[in-house]
């Protein structure tokens, strides 16, 4: 039997986890960022195949679980037009483990996948209003109110978890 | 709580998050099925291994960071598979057209294996149009498609006409219209715009399906009534009472 963990199967166990994480913050659920996180490694695979497999980097990785992510969106119909020009924002994510109890989670999983959705789009990828007006298609009027809410529900859920 | 503390307590809980060992077996199974079925990985020299990814979280047999012999096996193995499914291609296309030319025309030739109902085999209503139908599709060797009524049942006029009634745009025709299953199989047939699937029985143990269209056939023999010989418009009036 063959166990050599070199290549894409290396990769996969080193930056599948950062991968996960990245998804998982974003959609809340962890069958769906095992189903993106999939399809992101096969894309990589695809790179492997061709000799191209030093490509493949964590940047490289989080920059094709986002479109992944926004497809999903897409078809779920949470976020319409203008989701593709986010898919290709490569803006890097500060990642200070300063949550280990999973308050902040908890707090974003408490939420619409709407709400959460405007949330990390505009306070974790550092989009504008503007641009996450036009992500999710909506006006941004509409945005910013759909944001307000958005804030006030973290601060509730996160406070109320806080407190409790 | 203000804006910059809600993305500095995101911004802290974008993590790696690390895997379930299900998780991860899931995700490497997914990577090396899929990589499989591109050919692009050489997974193992063992077949076992590959049942051993499902049950054993440590088998992991992903291997893309070939050495140049590999590369040279791979890309051997690629001109193969390629020279395979060219061959497949080849063959597939040519019994497709055999089956095609079998299917949609049937020439002289072909008829001779037809058992021609016999003048006067019909009794019903309108067994003269039918006949003389079969009479001129006879005379139409160059037709495509083509639909081909005959039997020796006397009812064949009425199962036609309640047939044709009850589905708009099928028809069954068949020698054997004893036989339950045709009848059926027309029945449960779909019909796309005209095109109406024809269920030929040539003879007791030995059915064949005729795709055909009984539009196209009815142009055609309106077109020529002088060849036909037939009534169509009691031939039409039969079919739709």
């Amino acid at each position: 039997m063959i166990h050599r963990r070199d290549g894409l199967a290396a990769l996969f166990d080193a930056e599948s986890p950062g991968v996960f994480g990245f998804l998982l913050l974003r959609c809340g659920s962890r069958a769906l960022a095992e189903d993106l996180m999939a399809e992101t490694f096969a894309q990589a695979s695809g790179l492997f195949s061709k000799g191209r497999g030093h490509e493949v980097t964590a940047s490289w990785l989080r920059t094709v679980a986002r479109r992944r992510l926004i497809d999903h969106w897409r078809r779920q119909g949470t976020a319409r037009e203008g989701l593709a020009k986010l898919a290709q924002a490569t803006k890097p994510s500060p990642a200070p483990d300063t949550d280990p109890d999973g308050r902040v989670e908890m707090a974003l999983n408490a939420m619409s996948d709407r709400q959460r959705a405007v949330l990390v789009l505009r306070y974790l990828d550092g989009f504008s209003t503007s641009e996450v007006a036009e992500a999710i298609g909506s006006s941004y009027k509409a945005t910013e109110s759909l944001l307000g809410r958005a804030r006030a529900a973290f601060r509730a859920s996160y406070e109320g978890a806080t407190d409790g | 709580m203000d804006e910059q503390e809600i993305g500095e307590l995101l911004a802290s809980a974008d993590r790696p998050r690390q895997l379930t060992s299900e998780e991860r077996l899931r995700g490497l199974r997914r990577l090396t099925e899929r990589t499989t079925v591109s050919s692009t990985l050489l997974v193992t020299d063992d077949s076992s291994d590959v049942e051993a990814v499902s049950s054993d979280a440590e088998a992991v047999v992903l291997n893309l960071e070939l050495s140049p012999t590999r590369n040279e096996n791979l890309r051997l193995r690629r001109w193969v598979w390629a020279v395979a499914a060219a061959l497949i291609v080849v063959v597939g296309v040519g019994v497709l057209s055999l089956v095609s030319s079998d299917t949609q025309s049937i020439d002289i030739a072909d008829r001779d294996n037809i058992e021609v109902v016999p003048e006067g085999a019909f009794t019903g209503p309108c067994s003269g149009e039918f006949q003389r139908l079969i009479d001129g599709i006879e005379q139409w060797g160059d037709l495509e498609s083509w639909a081909f009524a005959g039997s020796a049942e006397p009812d064949v006029s009425q199962l036609l006409a309640s047939t044709f009634d009850a589905m708009g745009e099928v028809g069954v025709i068949s020698r054997d219209v004893s036989d339950a299953s045709v009848r059926l199989e027309a029945q449960l047939a779909e019909v796309d715009d005209g095109e109406l699937p024809l269920l030929f029985s040539e003879s007791v143990g030995k059915e064949r399906v005729v795709e055909a269209s009984i539009r196209e056939l009815m142009l055609i023999l309106r077109s020529q009534p002088e060849a036909s010989g037939c009534d169509l418009e009691r031939l039409d009036n039969a079919l739709s009472s």
